[in-house]
This record gives C-alpha cells, sequence and structure tokens, in this order.
C-alpha cells in the first residue's frame, strides 16, 4: 500500500525513550512515523521492547521521554486527547485480555465504552451499539457465539474475539501485541490473514509485534525490526538479508554477558555436568 | 538484568536449607499451640474432670425438649430472619464503596487507602453484641437496633473481603478497558466488578449465613429474634424449653445453610 503515502504520517514518535523503575531500559530514544493503511510489523525476540513501544503508542506505558503525536488529536500530553486517541486506537493482546465470565457480545461491547459516559454506560448499550457489535463479530466468523461465555470458547476464537472488540471501537489504528504468540501455527494464520483483510479493507493502519520471520514477511508491508531496545532494521520486507536478520535476532546483551560468566566460573563441580544443564540452570533476570 | 548462575551443588544446598527451615518452622508452630493450650487450663485435666458431672446434669434437665410453646416462636424467628437479611443488605451496600476505596489497586490516594483500612478495622473490631447493646440504648428495644449492630458490624468483615477480591483481579481485562479509552470509573464499573462479582455473591451469602447465627443472639441483649426468647428460658432455668430452641434454631441454620449453598452455585 506504498501509494497511500501522505505527507503527514498518522501517527509518530519522537525520541520516545522508556526506562522502567529499576533502571531497566526498554526503549532507546527511537523516532518512527507510521504512515496510513499500512501494516506494520515489529519484529524482535522477546525482550526487544516490542511491547513497550507498543503500549507506548496509546500511553499504556508511560514514556519516560520523547512524545507521541497522533494526526488526529494531537500530542498525547493530557487525560482528553489521551482517551479520544485511545478510542480510535484499538488494541488486541497476546492474550486476548477478555473478561472470561462474560459472554463474547458482552466482551465486544467494553470497545465502545470510550464513546459513553460512565454514567449512560450503566444501562444497556445502545441498539446501534449492538447491532455493530454483533456485525463485528460476524466479520471474525462468530456471529453464532454472541451468547457464549468467553471461557467456553477456544484459543483462536478467543483471540477473534478481542479482534472484534477492537473493531468495535471503529478504529482508524489497531495495535496488536503478539496476537499469534499462544495459538497453533494453523490458528495462527487465520488469525493473521483475517487481521490483515480487515485492516485492508477499513483501511486501517495496523501494528503488529511478531517473532516469527515468516508471518513478517507474508504479511507487513513494513518490518521494524529491534533488538536490545533499538531499531535495527525498517524498511519493506523483502530488503530483509541474511545480515540485516542475524542483527534482528541477535541475542541480547545480558544473555551474552551471562555466558562470559559462565564461562569464567566452569569450576570442577560443573565437570561432571554435560554443557546444556549448566545452560539451563541459568535464572536470567 | 543481571544474571546469576547457579550450580547443581548450590541447589541441592538450598533444597536441604529449606527443608530444615519448614521443620523448624512447623515446630515452633506446635510450641506456641502448646503453650496457648496450657494457659488456658485446656491441660488441666483434674479440672476437666471435675466439670463433667455438671454438663451431665445440665444434659439430663434438658431432656426431653419441651415444644409446649412452639406457637411462641415463629414471629420471634420471622425476626430473626428479617434482620439478618436487612442487616446483610445494608453491609453489602456500604461495603462496596468501602472496598474500592480500601483495595490497593483501586484507592484514589494512598492516605484514602489506610484510612478505610482503619475504618474496616475498627467496625470489625466492635463485637455486634457490644453494637446491639449500643443500639438498644439509642433506638430501643426491637429488631432496629438488631439489624443496625449486624450491618455496621458486617461492613468491617464483607469490605475487607471485597477489597481482597478487588485486589486478586485480574489485571489484562483492566488494561484492555483503559486501551479501549474507558474512563476510571467506567474500568471500576465494567472491567473489575464483573470479575469479582462471583466473590462478592459468595462472602455476601456466607456472611448472611453468619448473621443469621449471629443474630439469634441479638435478642439477649433485647435487639429482638429468637435470642430473645431464648434468653427467657435460660432465666427461669427452663433447660427443657431451651433444649427445644436450640433445635428450633439448629433446623433454621441448616435450611439456611442448604439455601446459600444452592445461591452461591448460581454465582460461579
Amino acid at each position: 500500500m506504498a501509494f497511500s503515502k501522505t505527507p503527514q504520517p498518522i501517527l509518530s514518535i519522537e525520541n520516545l525513550g522508556i526506562t522502567y523503575p529499576g533502571g531497566i531500559e526498554a526503549l532507546r530514544s527511537t523516532s518512527i512515523d507510521f504512515q496510513r493503511g499500512e501494516f506494520n510489523v515489529l519484529l524482535g525476540l522477546s525482550g526487544a521492547g516490542k511491547s513497550s513501544l507498543l503500549r507506548a503508542l496509546n500511553h499504556l506505558v508511560k514514556p519516560t521521554s520523547g512524545k507521541v503525536t497522533s494526526a488526529e488529536f494531537g500530542v498525547l500530553d493530557n487525560q482528553r486527547t489521551l482517551r479520544r486517541h485511545r478510542r480510535k486506537t484499538a488494541m488486541v493482546f497476546q492474550h486476548h485480555q477478555l473478561i472470561l465470565r462474560h459472554t463474547a457480545l458482552q466482551n465486544v461491547l467494553m470497545g465502545r465504552l470510550g464513546y459513553h459516559s460512565f454514567l449512560r454506560s450503566l444501562l444497556p448499550m445502545p441498539q446501534a451499539d449492538l447491532e455493530l457489535a454483533l456485525h463485528c463479530l460476524d466479520r471474525v466468523g462468530l456471529a453464532d457465539k454472541a451468547l457464549s461465555r468467553v471461557d467456553q470458547l477456544s484459543g483462536g476464537q478467543q483471540q477473534r474475539v478481542g479482534i472484534a472488540r477492537a473493531l468495535a471501537q471503529q478504529p482508524t489504528i489497531i495495535l496488536a501485541d503478539e496476537p499469534v504468540a499462544s495459538l497453533d501455527p494453523s490458528t495462527s494464520e487465520k488469525v493473521l490473514s483475517q487481521l490483515k483483510q480487515i485492516c485492508a479493507e477499513d483501511g486501517i493502519t495496523a501494528i503488529v509485534s511478531l517473532h516469527q520471520l515468516e508471518y513478517a514477511k507474508r504479511f507487513a508491508d513494513r518490518i521494524i525490526g529491534l533488538a536490545n531496545a533499538q531499531v535495527v532494521f525498517d524498511a519493506a520486507p523483502d530488503q530483509l538479508d541474511d545480515k540485516q536478520l542475524a542483527l534482528i535476532y541477535q541475542q541480547p546483551v545480558s544473555q551474552r554477558k551471562a555466558e562470559f560468566t559462565k564461562d569464567k566460573q566452569q569450576p570442577s563441580v560443573q565437570q561432571k555436568l554435560p554443557q546444556k544443564t549448566a545452560t539451563q540452570l541459568e535464572i536470567a533476570r | 538484568m543481571s544474571t546469576q548462575v547457579i550450580t547443581q551443588q548450590d541447589m541441592l544446598k538450598r533444597y536441604s536449607q529449606r527443608w530444615k527451615k519448614q521443620t523448624l518452622q512447623v515446630v515452633a508452630l506446635l510450641a506456641i499451640i502448646l503453650l496457648a493450650a496450657w494457659y488456658v487450663n485446656v491441660l488441666n485435666f483434674e479440672l476437666l474432670a471435675n466439670g463433667l458431672p455438671a454438663i451431665g446434669t445440665l444434659a439430663g434437665e434438658s431432656f426431653p425438649p419441651d415444644f409446649t410453646n412452639i406457637r411462641n416462636w415463629f414471629s420471634p424467628l420471622l425476626d430473626t430472619l428479617a434482620m439478618s437479611i436487612a442487616g446483610t443488605a445494608i453491609a453489602v451496600m456500604f461495603s462496596v464503596p468501602m472496598a474500592f476505596l480500601a483495595a490497593r489497586n483501586t484507592s484514589p490516594h494512598g492516605v484514602v487507602f489506610q484510612l478505610a483500612r482503619i475504618v474496616l478495622n475498627a467496625l470489625r473490631s466492635v463485637p455486634e453484641l457490644i453494637m446491639g447493646i449500643i443500639f438498644v440504648a439509642a433506638v430501643g428495644f426491637g429488631a432496629l437496633p438488631g439489624v443496625l449492630a449486624l450491618a455496621l458490624h458486617s461492613i468491617g468483615m464483607v469490605g475487607k473481603f471485597f477489597a481482597e477480591a478487588i485486589e486478586h483481579v485480574d489485571e489484562a481485562p483492566v488494561e484492555a478497558a483503559r486501551a479501549a479509552g474507558a474512563s476510571p470509573m467506567q474500568v471500576l464499573y465494567h472491567a473489575i466488578l464483573p470479575q469479582v462479582m462471583p466473590q462478592f455473591a459468595d462472602v455476601a451469602i456466607y456472611r448472611w449465613e453468619y448473621n443469621f447465627r449471629a443474630s439469634t443472639v441479638m435478642g439477649m441483649v433485647g435487639a429482638g429474634g429468637i435470642g430473645f426468647e431464648l434468653m427467657g428460658s435460660l432465666r427461669i432455668m427452663q433447660y427443657q424449653e431451651v433444649f427445644a430452641i436450640l433445635l428450633v434454631i439448629l433446623v433454621m441454620v441448616t435450611l439456611v445453610d442448604a439455601l446459600s449453598g444452592v445461591l452461591r452455585k448460581k454465582f460461579k
């Protein structure tokens, strides 16, 4: 969808940095412009900073430096702007994050909360919202499960309810954090193609974090590779060669350090243990 | 991110240390229990043996149970039932907002959190019988002081359990609601409350059961109900009647227990 590139990005981050309490740096000062309608994939190992970056885009994680700017609402620097931005920026999570004892329909209606005041949301949702929610469930192929409790659905179905909830927000952007990491390969493919297709149909900009290279290559318009809290690659999937891949899938600094220490401390006690066991006994973090 | 390397020997050493520690803890606990038992004369078998004949005499005097006045007990029993239901309902009503203030993850401020905890502790630490005496003095004899006493004391316990349920809520749907642009109040109502509903129902129903039992004693301080009858028979040493009333209460408690079991299953 390169043709749709406009001078103004739909969402951009400038010098965004995230350091968690305790000094763990999840993202080093990063700037990225996301173009309208593109399917972006954040690719990297777990711990590379994908989740933190995604969650900073709607301030679920508060960045410690830099800013996020939405084309529609401006810089996210106050509660009101943030709420409007969140309403239009839906999120799909690795573990779906649904309320298990609610029905699929009730969960999808959660996507409409941002459109109503607290007092209004105490009453049953308006007819239009109900119809929209049912339509969203229909689009992910779960219309017949609308009144089933979510804990009675399969993993793949639960994730699709998660996508329907996102669609119910009528979003311009969808952020998806490892949406298929807990699904089996064939379900993963179905879920990702569905997401891609819906985004294309509705002109939704998608920013999806993945750790599987094949999916990234297949679905992405643009791949942003992250390693050690930094962007190490940013281009179309066909630009990705072995050298670039090595950069993305390099071992995290901390683990490499650990191996050095291990080598140094290889004393007599461990001689009986096979090499592998010594590695397994490592407790990271 | 710090990384530790642990050898097999370290692991085994830690394992055996943990076992020693656990054994020590169990021994310490047993010592405390024995000390407490000795302190309250439970280990004084001579004293216990002397008490047995007296208990035997009382048991003999209570037999057979005397149900001649049973017609007069229906109305007080109904009072007791109504007191327990109304008291629990009032307690739940005030416990929900208190719980949100007293739960670490939903309290608006650290000071509010501490204050709410103090209020709950205070309500819990005044026994309902004492509250009953106070309310009888304030609003006179009858079911009303009983209801107020049960309600106020229950808030302390129910509020604490509600707050604990809120603290153990799954944060994932909460994050999802925030991500969808829900306001803080909407998050409380739509993402947290649905999750804690089964626990809330569980605690409320259990508390109703407890309040029914507690309201049988409330009558002793003049706060209405079957306890009033019980106290009357006890004062004139009509032990056969006391036994009969206790049996009636047992039947009612069993019924309430069964009903609450059914209700709780419904809320799973």
